[in-house]
Order: structure tokens, then C-alpha cells, then sequence
């Protein structure tokens, strides 16, 4: 935490040496929330330079990854809010181009006809889980990214989204069973899985 | 009967932090409860799962890190946004100038009619001062006139011309004059070498000499004039080609100016569209 320190005395080598560490992981997880490059690029920006604002202020070097996840974290609720007509037109049209994938809690029972085999063919199952990924709900799915990607604790994921561990907890298991279900209407089973990987 | 474990806890002990204590307490549960067993397992694949996505590698923008927002610097000021666009125009003004000065851009405007020209260098038709009546013999491939130019000239010439014929203009004067004692002389010597001649019948003949020296001055007179009108309207036939080939070759330089800027464009455009579609395959790349 030296490095933070620095920054956070005003050292623009640390900070800038802080980017580099962290530019992918930020960029990564923006990824996965959006899966969308472009949009995840401009708010991994906007996250580092709210950043370098703002590091002076940072009273606990020790959260320092906290809190640049938090920063990162309201910039994607933000862009949410912001493309919101924009981002229901295109899971619609996802929806309709992917014959009818369901959100999971919506029409559980809905007759599916999506074929997996059609789909591995055509898309890598990285695709594939990210775009699952895409429709679990947002708070859902930012303690799912932190905690299976980023690999924060419980305590760190609470404390940058300024919830309790069991609220962290409890929005991991919903969007698990939520991911789980949409995999399993698509009928990704265990045999694709393993085809794919 | 083993109490409930709640789904905080299962999360907990599928990411493995609870204590060992409250770790064996969970799969004791788990181990007597099947349905939460399978429960358990299908969250454990997912995890597996899960760990198909894939990072993406990304480049790193250059840092390029300034002051921090409300310490003041005098580079701010290139910040400044006022500056930039005087700075913008400053120098597109500048950029301006220096290809004026290249292309020899040469602008007037008069007579309400704006004239604009690609020219380097002023070439004045070669005209024979000792010899008005010789036309102009050269005229450079360059545009050195602009209408103003070309009435200046003219009027030059007219005043050259002027000069000419009023000198002319003398010279028959005094050839009059001459005439006219030539013409008085005969009289006075036949009126002495003629003693006792007829002096009615001398001036007489006096007289219709000094008559016929009028005439013949006053056809002189005439014709001089008639050539000096063929001339000017010669003149100012040949300076009307003269324009008319300077304009002709203006349009010309223009339309191969023009030629020129077309083509630059469209070879912009296709560098733009090649760019495009590089960053449109580059993004996809990337997104697959």
C-alpha cells in the first residue's frame, strides 16, 4: 500500500504506476457488466480519472481497492440509468434474434426452443456465459463479478457497495440460482461445458 | 434434526469463508439433507462454469497526467478553451497564408467583380516604345493581369499614343506652315522676276495654290486620322484577345486546381473509409 500512500501525497508516478495494475482488472470488470468493449473502455476512463480527483481524499489507503471498485461500480450504474431505453431495445432484440431467451423469474415455463448445439457453433461459450451474465439483475450481478472474478471477500464487496456481508452474501446466491436457471432453459449442462472449455 | 442452514452460509462455504467449525456444521447439513446437496453441487458446476469467461487483453491508454483540477499553472492556460479556439484560427490563418504565398494566390476585387488568380510572377507585354505600332509580341504562359491591371495598361498605351500623334500632330502643323510660305513664295518672285506682269492675274494664281495647299493639307489631315483610328482600334483588338486568353487561361489553372483538390479528397475518402473499416474489424476482433 506504498504505492497508495504516494498517490495519495499527490505522487503522479504512483498513481500512474496505480493504473497500470489496475486498468485491466477495472476494465475486466466493467466488461462483464456491460459486454459491451467500447462502453466498458469509457467507463474504466471515467473510473481513473474520477480517481486522480479524488485520491486525496482517500482516508483508508487499505481500501483502496474498494474503492476504486466502488467508483467503477457507480459509473456502471450510471451509463445503466443512462442507456436504459437503449440497453432494454437491445436485450429485446438479443431476445428475439436468440429465439426468446427468458429472464430467469419471467415466464419460467416458457417453451424454449433455443438449439445449444446451433449456438456453440456459432459462439464461443465465453459468449455465451456473458451474455447469461447480462441479464441477471444489476446489483446481482456486481457481487457476482467481485466476488467470482475479482475475488473480493464477502467484507470488501459490502464495504465498497456499502451493504452488509449478508446482503452481499444473499445477492450472490440470487444471481447464481438466476445464472443457473437461464443456463439451464438454454441447456447449457455440464457435457457443453466441458465441449466448450 | 440438524436446525437450518441459511443460503448466507451455503454461499459462504461454496467460496470457503466460514471457519472450520461452521464449514464441518454446513456439510454435516448437506450431507443429511439431499435436495440442498444437489442444490450445493449445481451452484459448485456453475462456478466451474463461470470460470469460461474469458479477460480480455487491453491496451492502456497513454497517462498522461496534469495538474490537479484548481491548482493553478501557467500551462493552464493551453487548457483554456478560449485560447484553443484563438489559437485554432490563429493558425488556420497563418497555414492560410503561407499556402497563398505558395500557390501565388492572387486576389482583387474591382468594377464589383472579385478575380482571383494563381500566380507567382508579373510579366508586362513587350511593347516597342520606339515602335507604337508594333503589338505585343510576347505574353507569358502566367497570369499577371487581373482586370485593373489590363485597364492600366491600356490607359498607358492611350497615353503613349497620345503623345505620339500629338507630336504628329505638330509636325503637319509645321508642314503647313511650310506649305503655306512655299505656296506665298512663287507669287512674290513671279511679281519680281516678272516685271510688268499681270499682278491681278498673280494673285490670282496665288491664291488657288494657297487653296489647293489647304486641300491637299486638309486629305493629309484625314487620311492621318483614319490611320490613327485603324491603329487604336487595332490596338484595342489585340488587347481584347489578350484578355481573353488570360481569362481562358486562368479557368484553366483553375479547373485543374480544382482537378487537383477533387482528387486529394477522394483519396482522403478512401483512406477514411480503409480506416474505418480496420477499426470495424479490429473492434470485432476483439469483441470475438
Amino acid at each position: 500500500m506504498v504505492l497508495v500512500d504516494r498517490a495519495v501525497q499527490g505522487d503522479e508516478q504512483a498513481f500512474t504506476k496505480l493504473v497500470q495494475s489496475w486498468y485491466q482488472r477495472i476494465f475486466n470488470f466493467n466488461y462483464k457488466y456491460f459486454f459491451d468493449y467500447d462502453l466498458a473502455m469509457e467507463v474504466t476512463q471515467k473510473t481513473f480519472i474520477a480517481a486522480y480527483s479524488n485520491i486525496g481524499k482517500l482516508k483508508n489507503t487499505n481500501s483502496f481497492s474498494g474503492w476504486l471498485y466502488a467508483i467503477a461500480v457507480n459509473y456502471c450504474h450510471e451509463e445503466d440509468r443512462r442507456h436504459h431505453k437503449k440497453w432494454s431495445v437491445s436485450f429485446n432484440s438479443l431476445k428475439k434474434k436468440e429465439t426468446d431467451f427468458e429472464s430467469p423469474g419471467l415466464h419460467s415455463h416458457h417453451e424454449n426452443t433455443y438449439d445449444p448445439e446451433v449456438c456453440f457453433q456459432k459462439e464461443e461459450l465465453s459468449t455465451i456465459l456473458m451474455k447469461a451474465l447480462a441479464q441477471i439483475p444489476a446489483e446481482q450481478k456486481v457481487v457476482l463479478i467481485m466476488k467470482e472474478y475479482e475475488g473480493l471477500k464477502f467484507r470488501e464487496i459490502a464495504d465498497a457497495l456499502r451493504i452488509s456481508e449478508n446482503t452481499a452474501k444473499s445477492r450472490l446466491y440470487y444471481g447464481l440460482k438466476a445464472l443457473k436457471k437461464i443456463l439451464d432453459q438454454w441447456k447449457i449442462n455440464k457435457e457443453e461445458i466441458y465441449y466448450g472449455s | 434434526m440438524d436446525p437450518k442452514v441459511s443460503k448466507e452460509k451455503i454461499i459462504a462455504y461454496l467460496y470457503g469463508e466460514l471457519s472450520e467449525e461452521e464449514a464441518g456444521e454446513v456439510a454435516t447439513y448437506l450431507q443429511n439433507h439431499p435436495l440442498e446437496a444437489a442444490e450445493y453441487e449445481g451452484l459448485q458446476q456453475l462456478r466451474g462454469t463461470l470460470q469460461n469467461i474469458k479477460d480480455i487483453e487491453v491496451t492502456q491508454p497513454v497517462i498522461m497526467l496534469g495538474n490537479k483540477p484548481g491548482s493553478y499553472s501557467f500551462l493552464n492556460i493551453f487548457q483554456n478553451r478560449f485560447f484553443q479556439k484563438v489559437a485554432s484560427a490563429a493558425a488556420v490563418f497563418v497555414i492560410g497564408l503561407i499556402l497563398a504565398k505558395v500557390t501565388g494566390l492572387n486576389l482583387t476585387y474591382s468594377n464589383q467583380a472579385l478575380t482571383i488568380a494563381f500566380s507567382k510572377n508579373q510579366v508586362t507585354p513587350a511593347i516597342s516604345p520606339q515602335n507604337p505600332g508594333q503589338e505585343i509580341k510576347t505574353v507569358s504562359n502566367r497570369n499577371d493581369s487581373t482586370q485593373q491591371q489590363l485597364m492600366e495598361k491600356v490607359n498607358a498605351l492611350l497615353i503613349r499614343e497620345n503623345r505620339i500623334l500629338t507630336r504628329r500632330l505638330a509636325s503637319l502643323e509645321f508642314d503647313v506652315k511650310v506649305l503655306e510660305n512655299e505656296a506665298r513664295r512663287p507669287a512674290v518672285v513671279a511679281s519680281e522676276e516678272i516685271p510688268g506682269g499681270d499682278q491681278q492675274d498673280m494673285e490670282e494664281l496665288a491664291r488657288k495654290i494657297s487653296e489647293q495647299n489647304l486641300q491637299l493639307f486638309s486629305e493629309v489631315v484625314k487620311a492621318s486620322q483614319v490611320q490613327q483610328e485603324a491603329y487604336i482600334k487595332s490596338l484595342f483588338s489585340e488587347f481584347a484577345i489578350y484578355l481573353q486568353s488570360q481569362r481562358v487561361e486562368d479557368l484553366r489553372k483553375i479547373e485543374a486546381s480544382l482537378e487537383s483538390l477533387k482528387q486529394d479528397s477522394d483519396l482522403k475518402k478512401l483512406e477514411t473509409d480503409q480506416v474505418i473499416a480496420s477499426l470495424i474489424q479490429t473492434v470485432k476482433d476483439k469483441n470475438y
